[in-house]
């Protein structure tokens, strides 16, 4: 994993930003709403076009290359719409996250069982361990659109992760969670990162951040402010004036 | 949390399976032409709206104008046996393939559509294609006085009926395996991802383009089978077979059978064939007897039949 550098003109939702990621690091990118925290996750992901600037990514420029072909590089996201395929079984969505890790084509289901047999208990293997990682198992057979609002994110996590990327976009995955969840899904992520899966993550609840960050970005109005470890971001003055507020600075005494 | 359905439903459907291929081989050679006739059109149907479920059940797009293909099919495969003067099952495969290549082209065309202009966009072919064999081509044609079609020898044995029920019978078959294959492989999941997200279908690293346009290639190779199989059974062509009831007709079956559900197109396709068949005794209230079965098909199965009764059959008490 190489640095991740861009800019981006046009309606300047992000202007000039560029940061690096390293291997295996956990950033976190901060802001308040409309700073283009969810917008740079779509630029990285190849949602939108970028007006100007690069992105590399191995080593590999990638801004031109269309969405899909960038999860087969190995990013994965989530959504912080969610964006589960709802009709679907658990199971399914986790599934259809490792689609592109699969060969099997048209003509596969008549001259290649094997390779579709194998293919096929790898990948509900994988995605029953996903399901069970993230503590659905039993709910892995529901359709999501019955799961409750904490579950769904939970899928979409598995979702990202059966596509075993080295690089996983989170988009406040932890917005809408009671108090437990969000433990637990720290928890999550710590051993996410910990398998060296280098994620960015961008998220409001700030205890959750400063607890598991290595390097926090904050962006405000499509700019980059300041940049740095937790302890860093938590004192300077700029980012608690756009941002954190006085009672936060306050509150850690 | 309900425990996983998915065993009985299977075992259910195996048996399902094995009896209607029973009566499907047995029955046949006990009835008269017209029953026979019936068979054939029931299997025609049954190859029409498994196509489309592939797109519209699967994919989640809409198309109007299935009809097109079957029309492009049927007309394709009279062309080659009557002015090139092919044996059927020479025309048979060229007709296949060119069906292949012209959904192929349609699809990259009409599917730079989303959506409302999709439905339009396949409306539009429908009523393109339509209006050429009706009128625009008529010398070529034959207009609305349709194509005839010598029966079909194999050396000097005549192919009769029950011959050409079974040749539909076996591509229905070869049809639904197809299709159950693919809908239930790494193709089939991706197709459903794009009906249920198509963003998110494409951060899971689905290339939606290439996926939508394999399910149009198949929707329209589906259908342009059944236009080849129609001249086979009919032994005449003509525009009254294509008009925009038929795609309509599909599109209804797929939605009867339940989306997305293959065996429901199996029971859909039959109902939808031979509801006139039956309903013409009925006369001027064929079309109401039509709109209301309709209805209540939509009011109390809205998933469609087959989602529906097999819903009824796990809940029913053991």
């Amino acid at each position: 994993m190489e640095a991740v550098s861009k800019s981006f003109g046009g309606l300047t939702a992000i202007n000039e930003v560029g940061f690096g990621l390293e291997n295996g690091e956990l950033v976190s990118l901060i802001g308040p709403n409309g700073a283009g925290k969810t917008t740079m996750l779509n630029v990285i992901m190849g949602v939108y076009p970028v007006d100007r600037g690069k992105i590399f990514f191995k080593g590999q420029q990638i801004e031109s290359l269309p969405c899909y072909a960038r999860s087969g590089l190995g990013i994965s996201r989530t959504f912080q719409l969610l964006k589960l395929f709802n009709g679907l079984t658990a199971l399914d969505n986790v599934k259809i996250g490792a689609h592109h890790l699969m060969t099997q084509g048209i003509i596969s289901p008549f001259f290649q069982r094997t390779l579709v047999k194998r293919e096929e208990t790898e990948v509900a293997h994988r995605a029953m361990e996903l399901v069970h990682f993230v503590g659905l198992e039993n709910c892995a057979n529901s359709k999501v659109q019955n799961l409750s609002y904490g579950q769904q994110k939970f899928v979409g996590l598995a979702r990202a992760l059966a596509g075993e990327p080295d690089l996983l976009l989170l988009d406040e995955v932890g917005s809408g969670l009671n108090t437990y969840e969000t433990d637990v899904l720290k928890e999550k992520l710590r051993v996410i990162h910990k398998k060296g899966i280098t994620i960015l993550l961008v998220e409001h609840d700030m205890h959750l951040v400063m607890d598991i960050s290595d390097r926090i970005i904050v962006l405000d109005q499509g700019s980059k402010i300041s940049e740095g470890s937790p302890r860093m971001i938590s004192a300077d003055p700029k980012v608690i004036e756009v941002y954190l507020g006085k009672s936060y600075e306050l509150a850690k005494g | 949390m309900r425990p996983s359905t998915v065993r009985p439903k299977f075992y259910f459907e195996i048996v399902a399976v094995i009896v209607g291929i029973v009566c499907l081989i047995y029955l046949p050679s006990r009835l008269d032409a017209y029953y026979l006739h019936l068979f054939q059109i029931c299997g025609i149907g049954v190859i029409l709206v498994l196509g489309l479920n592939i797109f519209l059940g699967h994919c989640g797009q809409i198309h109007f104008g299935v009809g097109a293909h079957y029309c492009i099919g049927a007309y394709l495969s009279a062309l080659l046996i009557l002015k090139l003067g092919l044996h059927f099952f020479i025309a048979f495969p060229i007709a296949l393939l060119l069906c292949v290549l012209i959904s192929a082209v349609l699809g990259k065309i009409l599917l730079k559509l989303r959506e409302l202009m999709l439905a339009l966009g396949t409306l539009t072919l429908a009523f393109i294609v339509y209006l050429t064999v009706f009128s625009v081509w008529r010398a070529g044609l034959g207009g609305d006085d349709g194509l005839s079609l010598p029966s079909l020898m194999l050396g000097t044995h005549e192919l009769g009926g029950l011959f050409t029920w079974y040749f539909i019978l076996a591509w229905v078959i070869a049809c639904f395996l197809l299709t159950q294959y693919l809908t239930e492989s790494r193709i089939g999941r991706a197709w459903k991802a794009i009906r249920e997200d198509e963003s998110a279908a494409e951060a899971m690293g689905i290339n939606v383009t290439h996926y939508t346009n394999l399910a149009f290639i198949f929707c329209g190779t589906f259908a342009g089978l059944a236009g080849i199989l129609l001249t086979l059974q009919s032994r005449w062509i003509g525009p009254d077979y294509f008009r925009i009831m038929t795609s309509t007709w599909v599109l209804g079956g797929v939605v009867i059978g339940g989306m997305g559900s293959n065996f429901g197109m199996l029971i859909a396709a039959p109902i939808v064939w031979l509801m006139p068949e039956v309903l013409v005794r009925t006369r001027d209230y064929e079309m109401v007897i039509t709109g209301v079965l309709l209805f209540l098909v939509l009011r109390f199965g809205r998933q469609g039949l087959w989602p529906s009764l097999s819903d009824l059959i796990r809940r029913a008490p053991r």
